[in-house]
C-alpha cells in the first residue's frame, strides 16, 4: 500500500509521455490521490518490505511517525503547485516523476535507495532550473549538484562496507569512532549543498531567481521539505552530528551573509533567494542543536517558511516588479506572506521564532537568538522596502530600469498580459495566506505536530523497532 | 477592557468596509470607538483583572494603563473627528481608516498587559498598522518607512531579546512578577536586560542615538496620521520607559552615582540631554513645517525621559505630566498644520505667510500650543516643566537643568518660525482666497486648546492620575493640594497665576477699549513699514529664519548619515557575497572543497 | 599491492577535482565532473574486492561461492548510468547556453550578461 505513494505518480508519468499536455492535468490528482491515500488508508507505523526481503537484504519502506506528517505536508505542497503553477509542455511529466521521487525519499529506509531518488530528484531539478531560459544557473547547480550527489554515494558504500548492509536502520550499530564523523562528513556535504548553506549553497539565487512559477516552489519547497526530513532522519535518528558547533557555525554565518546579499538586491526575485537560503540555513542551524524542543520550532519554522515562500514566489512569477494596482488579494497575500516570514504577529511566523527562541534560550544558546533577531530586523528593512515598492507602484516616478536584473526577467514581462494572475494561483495564494493567518492565531494546530516529529525523530528506538521487528 | 479591545479589532474591518461606501464612514467609526473606550476606561477601576482569547489573567488595568489610555483616547479623538472632513483628502482612505483603528487597537493592547509577550504582539500590531500609513504621504514617505520598520524593528527585537533572556532566568513573562526578584542578579545581567528592554522605548519614543527615523518619519506622513504619530505612538515608547523604570526597583538595582541619582538613571539622563540638544538645534534649522515639529517631538522625548529618570517625587511626576502636555501640544499643532496643508497645499514654510486672518483658530489652536510646549502659564506645559526644573535643581544636577532650559529656549525658538512664517507677515497673492478650515475641523482644536488651558490652570484631574501612577510603583506621591503644587524647593498656585494673567488680560483689555483706537493697519505694513509697494516682490522674511544661529553649528555630524553609512557597510558586504555567487562552478568546487577540508581539520 | 587501486582511484579524482576548479571551458567542467564519477566508481568497486575472489557469476568453475562482493558492483552501475545521465542533461544545458550566449567561456558569458542586464 505504501509503495502506491511511489508506483502510482510514475505510472502516471508514463502514461502521459504520448500526449505533451496530458501531464499538467494528471499532476493535481495523483496528488490528491496520495493525498486520500495517506489520510484515509494509511497509519503511522507500518512498513513495507519490497519484494519480501527482510530489511537488512533489501529495500524497506518505513511509514512512522516523522515520514508520516512530512509526507502529508510534501504532497500538499505538490498539489497546491499543481494548481497554482502554469506548467509547459512536458512539465507535467516531470513533475510526476518528481512527485514520485520526492515520496521516495521520504519514505525508504535504505541508503542507496535514497541516493537514487536523490539523484533522480537533481536531475529533475537541473532540468526545472532551467525553465525559462536559466540555463547558465542550471548548468552550475548541475556541476555543484553533481559533487554533492558524489559524496552521498560515497557515504553510502562507506556504510555499506562498515555494516554489510545498506538499510538505514541498521547503519545506526556502527559505532567505529573514526569511521562515523567520515561518513557522516560525506552525508554534510551533500546536505549543505542541497540545503543551500552558504557557501556551498551559492547556486540558489542563480536558479530561484528566473522569474518562473514552477522552479522556485518545486525547489525551493518541495525538494527543501524532502531533503529536511532525510538530514533529520539520518542526523538526529540514525547518527550523531560530527561537530555539531561547526555546522550550527557555519549555518549562522549563512544566514547572515544571506540576509545582506538579499539587501543589496535590485531584483526581487533574487531578494527572495536569498530570503530562501537564510530561512533554511536557520532550520539548519537550529537542528544542529538536537534538542526536541528546538528541532519542534525548526520544523514550525520549517513550515512558515516554506508557505510564505511559495505565496511569494508564485506571486512573484506572475507579477514580476509590476505592483498591486489591480491585484488587491494578490497584495493582501503578498504583505501576509511578507510579514509572516519577518516573524510579525498574529502570522505563523511569529509564532515560529517565539518557539524557536523559547527553546533556544532554554538550553542557554545566546548566539543564535541573536543572529536570528539581527537576521529579522534586515529582513524587515527589504521585505517591507519591496512591499511598498509594489503597493505604490506606478503613482510617481516612472519605472527605472535598473542594470542588475536578469534579461531573462524582461523577455518574461513582455510575453505575459498585463497583471494577470491565473485563478487557480490566486486561489491558491490566498489560501495558503489564510492559512499563516490562521495558524497565527492558534499555533497549536502545528505545533503539537511538530513537537511530534521532534520527538520521534530523535529517539531512535520507534523507528529501530519497526525495522527490526522489536527484536534483533 | 476584553469588549474593548475585541470591538476594535472587529472596528477595523468593519471601518474598511464602511468607508467603501463613504469615505467619511471610517473615522466616524474610529471616532465612535475612541469615545466608548474613553468612556469605559475612564470609570474602570484601577486594578482591574481580565482575560482574553481564553489567556487567563492577562489584561491588567493599572494606574498607568489608565493614565496612558486616556491620553491616547483624547488623540485619537480629536484625530478621528479631524479626519471626517480631512479624509477626503486622504490618498487610500479605506485602508487608512481601518489601519488608524488597528493602531489604535494596538496601542491600546499594550497598555493593558504587563505580559511581556502579549505586550510585545500588541506593540508590533501597532507598528505593522502604522507602517502602511506612513507611505500615503508624500513621496519621501517610502523611504521614511524603512527607516520606520528598521529602527523600530532593532528596538522591538532587543526587547524580544531581552524577554526571553528574563524568562531563562525566572520562567515567567509577567513584568510584575519578575521584578521583584531581578534585584539579586548580577550587574551585568541588570545592565544588559534593562537596556535591551528600554530599548524598544528608546527607539519608538525618538530618543538619541535612534532618533534619526522621526524626522523623515513624521514630516513626510500623511498630515492627519503626523498628529497620532507624534502625540501618541512615541508615547507608547515612554510607556515602555515608564513601566520599566517604575516595576524594576532602578533606585535600587544600580548604584548610586551623582546626587542621589543611581548609575543607570544618569546615563538614560545624558541620552535625554543629547536628544535635547539635537532635537532643537536640528529644528531651528527646517524649513518644513512638520519635520520642525518632529524634532520638536526628539526634544520633548528627551524632557520626558529626564522626568522619569530622576525617579523621584517631583521629577517622575513631571515626566510623567510632560507626556500629556506633548501629546496634546504635538496633536494641536498637526492639527493645525494640517488645516494649513488643506486649504493651501504645501508644506514649506517660506511659501505660505499671512494667513493670521484667513485661518484664524486655526492660528489661535498652534499659538496655544507652541506656548504649551514652550512652558508658559497658563497652559500645562508650564506645569510640567517646572517640576521637571524644580527636581533637577533640588538634586543640584546643573548641567541637566542647564539643558533643559536651553531646550526650552531654543523651543521657543524654532516654534516661532512657522508662526511668524506661516500665519504672520506677508500673505502670498496665490493664498489670497484661502479660507478657514471647516467647521469639523476647527472642532477638535478648538477641544484641544480648551483642555490645555483648562489643565494649565486647573492640573488637579491629571495630578491625580499621576499621583496614582507614582502610587502604583511604591514611590512617594507628588504633593498637591487644590491648585497648588509643593515641591522642596517652594510652592505655587496654578489659580493665583491664572488670575494675574486674567488680571492683566483685563487691563490690557480695559486700556484698548477705552483709549482711542489705534490706526486699523493693513498687513502689509507690517513689513513694508508704511511704504507703498509697486509690485508684489517677496518682502516676506521667512527663509533661512535663523541663519545667524544656524551658522554657529553648520559643520555639524548627521546621525543620519551616520546610520546611512553603516546600511552602505552592510549593502557592500552583501554585494561581496553576491560577487562570489555569480561565480561559476569552479569556484563553487574550490569552495566545497575548503569547507570539505574545514570539516576534516576540525574533527581531526 | 591491493592499495594500489585507491590510489589510482583518487589520483583520477584529483584530475577531476583540479579539471573543475581550473579549467575556463564550461565543458571542460563537465567532462571533469564525469571524471570524477569515474574515479569515485573505480573506488568503490575497488572497496568491494576479496582477497582471491572471482568475478561474482555463478559457473562451473566456481562451485564454492568464493566471490567478491557484488554489492558495490550493483551501486556501480546505477551509478554509472546516473552520471551518464547527468552527462546527456549538462550537455544538452550547454547547447542551450551555447545558443544564447554564443561562447562556452564564462568570462565571455559575463561580459555578455553584463552588456544586456
Amino acid at each position: 500500500m505504501i509503495a502506491l505513494l511511489i508506483a502510482v505518480p510514475l505510472a502516471f508519468a508514463f502514461a502521459s509521455i504520448p500526449h505533451e499536455r496530458l501531464g499538467r492535468y494528471f499532476l493535481p490528482f495523483v496528488a490528491l490521490f496520495n493525498l486520500v491515500c495517506l489520510f484515509f488508508f494509511m497509519e503511522p507505523g507500518q512498513i513495507l518490505e519490497v519484494g519480501r526481503w527482510p530489511a537488512a537484504y533489501g529495500i524497506a519502506l518505513v511509514l512512522d511517525n516523522v515520514s508520516y506528517p512530512f509526507l502529508i505536508f510534501v504532497n500538499f505542497l505538490i498539489l497546491m503547485m499543481a494548481l497554482s503553477a502554469t506548467l509547459e509542455n512536458r512539465y507535467g511529466t516531470l513533475l510526476l516523476v518528481l512527485t514520485a521521487a520526492v515520496n521516495g525519499i521520504i519514505l525508504t529506509g535504505d541508503f542507496f535507495n535514497s541516493f537514487v531518488f536523490l539523484e533522480i530528484i537533481s536531475v529533475i531539478a537541473y532540468i526545472v532550473a532551467a525553465h525559462k531560459d536559466n540555463a547558465l544557473g542550471a548548468f552550475k547547480y548541475l556541476i555543484f549538484g553533481g559533487i554533492g550527489g558524489t559524496m552521498y554515494l560515497l557515504g553510502a558504500v562507506s556504510v555499506y562496507v562498515k555494516s554489510g548492509t545498506l538499510n538505514m536502520g541498521y547503519a545506526a550499530f556502527i559505532t567505529d569512532p573514526l569511521i562515523v564523523p567520515t561518513i557522516c562528513i560525506f552525508f554534510l556535504i551533500t546536505f549543505l549543498v542541497e540545503l543551500k548553506v552558504l557557501p556551498l549553497g551559492l547556486w540558489a539565487p542563480d536558479v530561484y531567481s528566473n522569474g518562473s512559477s514552477v522552479t522556485p516552489i518545486a525547489l525551493g519547497s518541495i525538494v527543501t521539505v524532502s531533503l529536511v526530513y532525510l538530514f533529520s532522519r539520518i542526523f538526529l535518528n540514525i547518527f550523531d552530528l560530527p561537530s555539531p558547533q561547526l555546522v550550527g557555525i557555519l549555518a549562522m554565518i549563512s544566514i547572515i551573509l544571506a540576509e545582506l546579499g538579499a539587501l543589496k538586491q535590485k531584483s526581487l526575485g533574487r531578494a527572495l533567494s536569498f530570503a530562501t537560503i537564510s530561512g533554511v540555513s536557520t532550520v539548519v542551524a537550529a537542528l544542529s542543536m538536537r534538542e526536541s524542543e528546538i528541532a519542534s520550532a525548526a520544523y514550525f519554522y520549517l513550515f512558515n517558511d516554506v508557505v510564505s515562500k511559495f505565496i511569494l514566489f508564485t506571486l512573484f512569477a506572475y507579477l514580476g516588479e509590476r505592483g498591486f494596482k489591480s491585484n488587491k488579494t494578490a497584495g493582501i497575500a503578498f504583505t501576509f506572506a511578507s510579514l509572516s516570514v519577518v516573524g510579525f504577529p498574529m502570522f505563523a511566523g511569529f509564532w515560529a521564532k517565539y518557539y524557536l527562541l523559547k527553546a533556544l534560550f532554554q538550553v542557554n544558546s545566546y548566539a543564535l537568538p541573536a543572529i536570528i533577531l539581527i537576521a529579522a530586523v534586515i529582513e524587515a528593512g527589504y521585505l517591507i522596502k519591496w512591499n511598498v515598492e509594489l503597493w505604490y507602484k506606478g503613482e510617481d516616478t516612472p519605472k527605472v530600469q535598473d542594470g542588475e536584473q536578469d534579461s531573462e526577467m524582461e523577455n518574461e514581462d513582455d510575453e505575459v498580459e498585463e497583471d494577470f494572475i491565473p485563478f487557480g494561483a490566486q486561489v491558491v495564494t490566498l489560501l495558503l495566506a489564510l492559512t499563516l493567518v490562521v495558524v497565527g492565531f492558534m499555533p497549536g494546530l502545528i505545533h503539537d505536530q511538530t513537537m511530534n516529529i521532534a520527538n520521534n525523530v530523535l529517539d531512535f528506538r520507534p523507528y529501530l523497532d519497526l525495522i527490526l521487528k522489536g527484536g534483533m | 477592557m476584553q469588549s474593548l479591545l475585541l470591538y476594535l479589532a472587529v472596528g477595523a474591518l468593519v471601518g474598511y468596509f464602511l468607508s467603501m461606501i463613504n469615505r467619511r464612514l471610517g473615522p466616524i467609526v474610529l471616532l465612535a470607538l475612541s469615545l466608548y473606550g474613553l468612556f469605559t476606561l475612564w470609570n474602570m477601576p484601577i486594578g482591574s483583572v481580565e482575560g482574553l482569547f481564553g489567556f487567563e489573567d492577562i489584561l491588567q488595568f493599572t494606574a498607568l494603563s489608565k493614565y496612558f489610555s486616556i491620553i491616547t483616547l483624547i488623540v485619537f479623538s480629536c484625530y478621528a473627528f479631524f479626519n471626517i472632513v480631512w479624509i477626503s483628502k486622504a490618498k487610500r482612505p479605506h485602508a487608512f481608516s481601518a489601519l488608524s483603528i488597528l493602531t489604535l487597537f494596538g496601542t491600546l493592547g499594550v497598555f493593558l498587559t504587563p505580559h511581556l509577550i502579549a505586550l510585545y504582539i500588541f506593540w508590533e500590531i501597532a507598528v505593522v498598522a502604522s507602517l502602511f500609513i506612513v507611505p500615503m504621504g508624500k513621496e519621501e514617505s517610502k523611504k521614511a518607512t524603512i527607516w520606520y520598520i528598521v529602527i523600530s524593528s532593532i528596538g522591538s527585537y532587543m526587547f524580544l531579546y531581552g524577554t526571553f533572556l528574563l524568562y531563562s532566568k525566572f520562567g515567567t513573562f509577567n513584568l510584575f512578577e519578575i521584578s521583584g526578584d531581578i534585584a539579586s542578579e548580577s550587574t551585568g545581567f541588570k545592565w544588559l536586560v534593562s537596556l535591551l528592554l528600554l530599548s524598544a522605548g528608546i527607539a519608538k519614543s525618538g530618543i538619541f542615538p535612534l532618533h534619526v527615523w522621526l524626522r523623515n518619519v513624521h514630516g513626510n506622513a500623511p498630515d492627519t496620521f503626523s498628529a497620532v504619530l507624534s502625540g501618541q505612538l512615541v508615547k507608547m515608547g515612554s510607556y515602555i520607559i515608564a513601566l520599566l523604570l517604575g516595576t524594576f526597583p532602578i533606585a535600587t538595582m544600580f548604584s548610586q552615582f551623582y546626587a542621589g541619582v543611581n548609575i543607570f538613571s544618569y546615563v538614560l539622563i545624558w541620552l535625554g540631554n543629547i536628544s535635547i540638544l539635537i532635537g532643537t538645534f536640528m529644528a531651528i534649522k527646517q524649513n518644513d513645517m512638520k519635520m520642525l515639529m518632529a524634532y520638536s517631538t526628539v526634544a520633548n522625548g528627551g524632557y520626558i525621559l529626564i522626568g522619569l529618570a530622576l525617579l523621584d517625587q517631583v521629577g517622575f511626576a513631571g515626566g510623567l505630566f510632560h507626556v500629556i502636555n506633548h501629546a496634546l501640544a504635538a496633536t494641536m499643532i498637526f492639527l493645525s498644520f494640517a488645516a494649513v496643508v488643506y486649504r493651501t497645499g504645501t508644506t514649506k514654510i517660506d511659501e505660505m505667510g499671512g494667513l493670521i486672518f484667513k485661518m484664524p483658530v486655526t492660528f489661535v489652536t498652534y499659538l496655544v500650543g507652541i506656548i504649551s510646549i514652550a512652558g508658559i502659564p497658563p497652559t500645562s506645559g508650564f506645569v510640567s516643566k517646572w517640576m521637571i526644573f524644580q527636581s533637577l535643581i533640588s538634586k543640584g544636577m546643573f548641567v541637566t537643568a542647564m539643558f533643559a532650559f536651553v531646550g526650552s529656549i531654543g523651543s521657543f525658538l524654532y516654534v516661532f518660525r512657522p508662526l511668524a512664517g506661516v500665519f504672520l507677515g506677508q500673505l502670498k497673492r496665490k493664498d489670497k482666497d484661502v479660507k478657514e478650515a471647516p467647521m469639523i475641523m476647527l472642532i477638535p482644536m478648538i477641544i484641544l486648546v480648551a483642555l490645555t488651558i483648562l489643565w494649565g490652570v486647573f492640573p488637579q484631574q491629571v495630578l491625580v492620575w499621576v499621583t496614582d501612577v507614582q502610587r502604583q510603583f511604591g514611590m512617594e506621591p507628588f504633593k498637591f493640594d487644590g491648585t497648588v503644587l509643593y515641591s522642596s524647593l517652594g510652592h505655587w498656585d496654578s489659580w493665583t497665576v491664572f488670575v494675574m494673567f486674567m488680571v492683566g488680560f483685563i487691563i490690557a483689555a480695559v486700556i484698548y477699549i477705552l483709549m482711542p483706537k489705534g490706526k486699523k493697519i493693513p498687513l502689509d505694513d507690517q513689513y513694508t513699514s508704511g511704504e507703498f509697494l509697486h509690485n508684489f516682490d517677496l518682502y516676506h522674511y521667512a527663509t533661512k529664519y535663523y541663519a545667524f544661529l544656524e551658522r554657529e553649528y553648520e559643520g555639524h555630524p548627521s546621525f543620519e548619515d551616520w546610520y546611512t553609512s553603516i546600511v552602505n557597510v552592510l549593502k557592500a558586504i552583501g554585494k561581496g557575497v553576491d560577487y562570489f555567487v555569480r561565480r561559476t562552478a569552479s569556484a563553487y568546487t574550490f569552495w566545497m572543497a575548503l569547507v570539505l577540508a574545514l570539516l576534516l581539520w576540525v574533527r581531526w | 599491492m591491493s592499495n594500489i587501486i585507491y590510489y589510482v582511484s583518487f589520483i583520477i579524482l584529483g584530475i577531476g577535482i583540479y579539471g573543475i576548479v581550473s579549467q575556463k571551458n564550461l565543458f571542460k567542467q563537465l567532462i571533469s565532473l564525469s571524471i570524477i564519477d569515474t574515479a569515485v566508481n573505480i573506488f568503490i568497486v575497488a572497496l568491494g574486492y576479496v582477497e582471491w575472489g572471482e568475478a561474482p557469476i555463478y559457473s562451473a568453475i566456481t562451485p564454492v561461492a568464493n566471490f567478491v562482493d557484488p554489492l558495490p558492483q550493483a551501486l556501480v552501475l546505477t551509478a554509472i548510468v546516473i552520471g551518464v545521465g547527468t552527462l546527456a542533461l549538462g550537455s544538452i544545458l550547454l547547447v542551450h547556453i551555447n545558443e544564447k550566449y554564443g561562447s562556452l567561456d564564462p568570462d565571455e558569458i559575463r561580459d555578455i550578461r553584463e552588456v544586456v542586464e
